[in-house]
């Protein structure tokens, strides 16, 4: 409001100085005006007085020229007249004031003493303006008398009604402006009164008679409570812009990582809409971005199961739940199983934002699954086969179903080989366990090669006999020693030295060999047998593998005596190696690191 | 008279074969044997037995493959089968369901737990006179 009324203020002052410089205006020229009407009505009376009959006028008739004079219409503006006879001397004298005794003598003796016409301007010693005009009267080429006369220059006043129309115009104009901006500003306003000020929550604004100072100061007041508002709301969305920079920035940045990540990521927000999908999905879909992202996934996603799953997951009840389903793409590969799953993300207040759900290859673990359950049917199968046989044979008997001598033998020794096979096949797998865990509980010894090689010879020896194979050894000068779990050792190497002998045709020989390489003694068992196919040999260490020849199969097995070996032999910082020809033959080789290495 | 039935045995366990041998024989019915899958099926279309009792783990051609290979023939010509088997995983419950007139049986079996299921079978399956 001050501003207002400052406003105004100034306003009015410059009206006032504007009038007044307009009035100073008038004055001047008005001033100007006289003065010149002036000095033109001075230039031509000297020109009448100074006449040559004016010469005659000094014998005495003298007093018919000044009563002219008087009844001159300048006689107001006149002065004084006074001529001069030849001698300078006033002669004629016209002063009906005295005001000619206040003209300073400079003026005069200027006047008298020029030849020419005279006209100067000069204040009275009383402060009075007057212009004297002076011209000598010529007589016989002689000047006979000067004449002077002295008129007043008209006191203009300021406050003439000359001076004062123009201005009082103006003035008038301008207040009749004045009172018609006023009406108009409040015909102009008068909607306003209308507007509930308070209802927008601007403090401060005050019931008024609704004149237009009231709505001019409530207008201010809500004026600046705007400014102020949108001051704070400039301020705000500069927050938000650089929040949602942040954001935009934060949201990049993560999804990079997620484009990193090697399972597939979906993002979808609580429109349905899906927010985001990673590289990794993108290609199990065979979808882009572009078609997925800020649309609904019931549209887009191609996928039914996947699709479905969204959709059961999306009208699960509860938060935070986490369940997952088997699925498949067509891009991949038969062999690779997915695994979807999602889970709520909620905000602070519980509300679901977004949802996320996650597809992983669940292949190596469907792998490793089927692996163990394999392995565990192996295990089953190999124990239940004799116990079976055990148990079909005996029951046969119990029921009094053999009479025949011949056969109940024939059914006796069954059970009795296949008990020792359940047994064998029974250590066997303890064997394997404990080789299995080999690098905790062995106590490694000195162990001399020797001992190892008639040990294991001594253990196959008599079916050897029965099969007429004969075994032959090729050993060094000095037998070496290597350091390790002696029965573990030994055990390794009758399962290779065994093989050899079953899977020998009858008369066969056998070579075992022990040599030294470097840091290592070379254990080598060397047969002419059924050899092995060449699709066999990269499983033959594996857990129950049994290969599929005819020759192999005619020989009962567990497929365990190989994987036994090659834990042993690895328990031992050992190599084992094998070079098998169909119908040929097989040669094994096994290093073990020396024993005097371990002494030093 | 019924004409005697044939039941094929497939295992690649010599004792098997013959415990069950001796023990369908005892029953009234004819045998065949098979030490592999691969046998079995070749005897299954030449021979056309009337029952197939079957290892599951078996080198060339396992229990699993020979009865997704013999299945569809029994569209035609139906007969019984029984699988053997030490354990079935899990994963492989699905396709047994899926196969026609065909049942397991876990080791250690009862002879007579085979031949009773024989029994039954043919029963049910005998045409009405």
């Amino acid at each position: 409001m001050k501003k207002t009324k400052f406003i105004i203020l100034l306003l009015f002052l410059l009206v006032i100085v504007g009038i007044v410089l307009i009035s100073y205006a008038q004055f001047k020229k008005e001033t100007l005006k006289d003065y010149r009407q002036t000095k033109e009505s001075g230039q031509s009376l000297i020109g009448m007085l100074s006449m040559p009959s004016t010469a005659s006028l000094l014998s005495g008739s003298g007093n018919f020229l000044f009563r002219e004079l008087s009844q001159n219409a300048l006689s107001n503006k006149i002065a004084y007249c006074i001529i001069h006879d030849a001698q300078r001397k006033p002669v004629l004298l016209f002063s009906p004031a005295n005001i000619d005794q206040q003209v300073p003598d400079i003026i005069i003796n200027k006047s008298l003493l020029e030849s020419g016409f005279i006209m100067q301007d000069f204040f009275t010693t009383d402060g009075r303006e007057l212009i004297e005009f002076a011209k000598p009267v010529f007589a016989d080429k002689k000047i006979a008398a000067v004449v002077r006369l002295g008129l007043k220059v008209p006191d203009n006043n300021f406050f003439t009604y000359e001076n004062l129309v123009l201005p009082s115009q103006i003035a008038f104009f301008i207040l009749l402006a004045l009172v018609f901006g006023y009406y108009w500003t409040i015909l102009s306003f008068k909607h306003l009164k209308t507007i509930k000020l308070a209802d927008v929550g601007t403090p401060g604004i005050k019931p008024g008679k609704g004149d237009v100072k009231d709505i001019i100061e409530n207008l201010e007041v809500y004026l600046s409570s705007v400014k102020e508002k949108t001051s704070e709301a400039e301020s705000r969305r500069q927050q938000l812009e650089s929040r949602l920079k942040i954001s935009q920035f934060e949201n990049k940045q993560f999804f990079n990582i997620f484009n990193a990540f090697d399972f597939g990521i979906l993002l979808i927000d609580n429109r349905e809409m899906v927010f985001f999908a990673n590289t990794y999905l993108l290609d199990l879909l065979g979808q882009s971005a572009e078609d997925l992202i800020n649309s609904s996934y019931d549209e887009v996603i191609e996928h039914e199961d996947l699709k479905a799953f969204i959709l059961q997951r999306s009208s699960a009840e509860g938060h935070l739940t986490s369940k997952h389903m088997n699925i498949t793409f067509e891009k991949t590969d038969p062999g690779q199983f997915f695994q979807a799953s999602s889970s709520n993300i909620t905000d602070a207040e519980g509300s679901l934002f977004i949802r996320l759900i996650m597809v992983v290859n669940i292949s190596r673990e469907k792998e490793s699954e089927k692996a163990q359950q394999d392995f565990i049917s192996h295990i089953a199968h190999e124990l239940r086969t004799p116990l079976t046989n055990i148990k079909a044979y005996n029951e046969m008997m119990m029921d009094g179903e053999i009479n025949n001598a011949e056969m109940q033998k024939e059914f006796f020794n069954t059970i009795n080989d296949e008990t020792n096979r359940l047994a064998k096949l029974i250590s066997s797998i303890l064997e394997l366990a404990e080789s299995e865990m080999g690098q905790l509980t062995i106590t490694k010894d000195m162990v001399k090669t020797d001992w190892l090689m008639e040990g294991c010879i001594e253990a196959v020896e008599a079916v050897a006999k029965e099969k007429n194979i004969t075994i032959e050894r090729q050993v060094p000068d000095n037998f070496p020693k290597v350091k390790g779990d002696k029965e573990m050792l030994k055990s390794a190497l009758i399962n290779i030295l065994g093989n050899a002998v079953k899977y020998s045709p009858e008369s066969a020989t056998i070579t075992f060999a022990i040599k030294e390489a470097d840091d290592m003694v070379v254990f080598e068992i060397n047969d002419t047998g059924f050899g092995m196919d060449e699709k066999d040999l990269p499983h033959i260490f594996e857990k129950f593998y049994r290969s599929e020849n005819e020759d192999v199969v005619e020989q009962t097995g567990s497929g365990l005596g190989l994987a036994i070996t090659a834990e042993i032999i690895k328990t031992h910082d050992g190599f084992i190696e094998v070079q098998s020809e169909l119908d040929k033959g097989s040669q094994f080789t096994i290093k073990i690191p020396k024993g005097d290495l371990f002494i030093g | 008279m019924d004409k005697k039935k044939t039941i094929l045995i497939i295992d690649d366990d010599v004792h098997i074969r013959r415990i069950l041998e001796i023990k369908i024989k005892h029953n009234g019915y004819d045998t065949l044997t098979a030490k592999n899958g691969k046998q079995g099926l070749e005897i299954i279309q030449n021979q056309k037995p009337d029952a197939v009792i079957s290892d599951l783990n078996m080198p060339r051609l396992d229990g699993k493959e020979l009865c997704l290979l013999t299945n569809p023939l029994k569209k035609d010509r139906p007969f019984f089968t029984i699988i053997i088997t030490a354990r079935i995983n899990p994963y492989e419950q699905k396709w047994i369901d899926e196969m026609q007139d065909t049942i397991f049986m876990e080791k250690p079996f009862s002879p007579s737990k085979i031949v009773d299921a024989l029994a039954q079978y043919f029963e049910k399956t005998r045409p009405e006179s």
